[in-house]
């Protein structure tokens, strides 16, 4: 069982997840999109999918900091208020954004424009993604530090699956939140490609770095407005 | 049966932490209490709540190097009685006759070394703040493992409570068998969880001595302030969900002020009067 959840999961998943994704960026670029469904309805939007995504991605951070200067967490660690305030900061977020989750799931099983152009495949992830906000809100709370020891152990084996020289035997004595919250992502990995998660990836970061351009307009606008 | 229930009571007070629940042990260091051919022998199974018992010693073939105090001093003749009876019945073990109330009959256990008295080594004398850094973060373990604090919690380190992946070890020295114990549990760490982490970043003898005179000083700590048997969660009240109960409604207000600016729309107003144009005043 360990064996398939931390091991066969993880390597089949991120298979899955690089090679549809290549595949469906070469062939289906059109439908790279999370297709968005805000003329739709904006209302239940906003209080929904601003919580969710801030607090996802604010939440991300905080595990992509564990897993690339985990000695920099467990420093921070060692204070034990320090810990406190990091692991409330991420269990409100993290509430806010489950509250958000919910509230977008509500809006696309309530509001009929929006349920007309929801696929399966919408409902799966929102369904998933609930999975995943809450067995970590639920870590988070009952296997305090999760900041500290995922430095010790989510951090070597995350490397160990991806150096290729895997050591699922480091979850094994985990208790099943903490294994439903890996697993849990392994198969959000795993079903990426083929959802509206891949909306991730049409980040625009180029902005960051292009060229800046000069906006030039054909009329001065106060010159525009003094006339009306 | 009203005796069977104290002894499991007892059971999960002194001996789970290192028997585990359900009698499975620790492989290489806690034998095995399910299934364990020496707990045939009742006299046998007094005798080492009482005296302790030090590896090596052979149970089902396998080795076991771990050392147990002796709980004769805190466990009273019934209570090691009650405990008794309940090992030799608990978990399918057919032990216990009707009559096992009185010490019946001796099989001896061949698979056992008698319990030999602990003789403790030399122990080096460790120094406790140092323990306490190393328990806390401040200061790395030489071999790259996390602290104890990532986990585990003692009473005063924090006003509100601290690690509770793992047990709380205000008390782990009385616990574990003072000294001895303790630096034997350090040793070859093989707690459920801690035994994959910590197999690859063992602890030096130094460090082991520096936790084991900072838990001694937190046990003594305790019993002066007469919290020593406190029960954890007392300390443990989840201030989490208290963060996370007034953080979210919070960001929830942050989201007012954007609130304004998701006026209706023109599609919305179209929907809504029929036209294109702003509703005329």
């Amino acid at each position: 069982m360990n064996a398939l959840l931390f091991l066969a999961l993880p390597y089949a998943a991120i298979s899955l997840f690089v090679a549809v994704t290549v595949y469906r960026f070469r062939e289906r670029p059109f439908t790279v999109s999370s297709l968005s469904s805000q003329l739709l309805e904006r209302k239940r939007l906003y209080w929904g999918s601003i919580p969710f995504h801030w607090g996802v991605v604010l939440i991300l951070l905080g595990h992509l900091t564990a897993l690339l200067v985990p000695r920099g967490v467990i420093w921070w660690g060692a204070v034990p208020l320090r810990s406190w305030l990091l692991e409330g900061s991420g269990a409100a977020l993290a509430l806010w954004a489950l509250v958000g989750l919910l509230v977008l799931l509500w809006r696309r099983a309530s509001d009929p424009r929006v349920r007309a152009v929801s696929t399966g495949m919408d409902y799966v992830v929102l369904l998933l993604l609930v999975v995943q906000l809450a067995s970590g809100l639920w870590t988070a709370a009952s296997y305090r530090f999760g900041s500290m020891w995922f430095a010790g152990v989510m951090t070597p084996y995350l490397w160990s699956i991806l150096t290729l020289r895997p050591r699922p035997e480091l979850l094994v004595d985990m208790a099943w939140p903490i294994q439903l919250h890996v697993a849990g992502f392994f198969v959000l990995l795993a079903v990426f490609p083929f959802t509206r998660l891949v909306h991730i990836l049409t980040l625009p970061l180029g902005y960051l770095v292009r060229p800046w351009q000069i906006v030039v307009w054909p009329r001065r606008a106060r010159a525009l407005r003094r006339r009306r | 049966m009203a005796r069977a229930a104290t002894g499991a009571e007892l059971y999960d007070q002194h001996c789970a932490a290192c028997h585990q629940a359900g009698g499975t042990g620790v492989p290489g260091v806690f034998p095995p209490l399910a299934g364990n051919a020496a707990l045939a022998d009742a006299e046998h199974v007094r005798s080492v709540i009482e005296k302790g018992l030090s590896g090596p010693l052979q149970v089902g073939g396998a080795t076991f190097d771990g050392s147990m105090p002796p709980f004769g001093a805190q466990l009273g003749a019934a209570e090691v009685q009650s405990l008794a009876d309940y090992l030799r019945s608990a978990w399918g073990n057919g032990f216990a006759g009707p009559s096992a109330g009185g010490g019946t009959a001796a099989t001896p256990a061949a698979s056992t070394p008698p319990a030999a008295p602990s003789t403790a080594p030399a122990a080096p004398a460790g120094d406790a703040s140092v323990g306490h850094a190393l328990f806390s973060g401040e200061l790395r373990f030489r071999n790259g493992a996390p602290p104890c604090s990532a986990c585990h919690a003692v009473q005063r380190e924090s006003p509100l409570g601290g690690g509770s992946m793992g047990r709380d070890l205000t008390t782990a020295y009385d616990r574990m068998g003072q000294s001895t114990g303790l630096q034997g549990v350090l040793k070859t760490i093989a707690f459920p969880v801690m035994r994959q982490t910590f197999a690859s970043h063992p602890l030096t003898d130094a460090e082991i001595a520096d936790l084991v005179a900072y838990l001694r000083e937190t046990a003594s700590a305790a019993h002066a302030h007469g919290t020593a048997g406190a029960d954890p969660a007392r300390f443990g009240f989840n201030w989490i969900w208290l963060f996370a109960a007034v953080g979210a409604p919070l960001l929830f207000a942050l989201l007012l002020i954007g609130w304004p600016r998701q006026r209706e729309s023109a599609s919305e107003r179209l929907r809504r009067t029929g036209r294109v144009g702003r509703p005329r005043r």
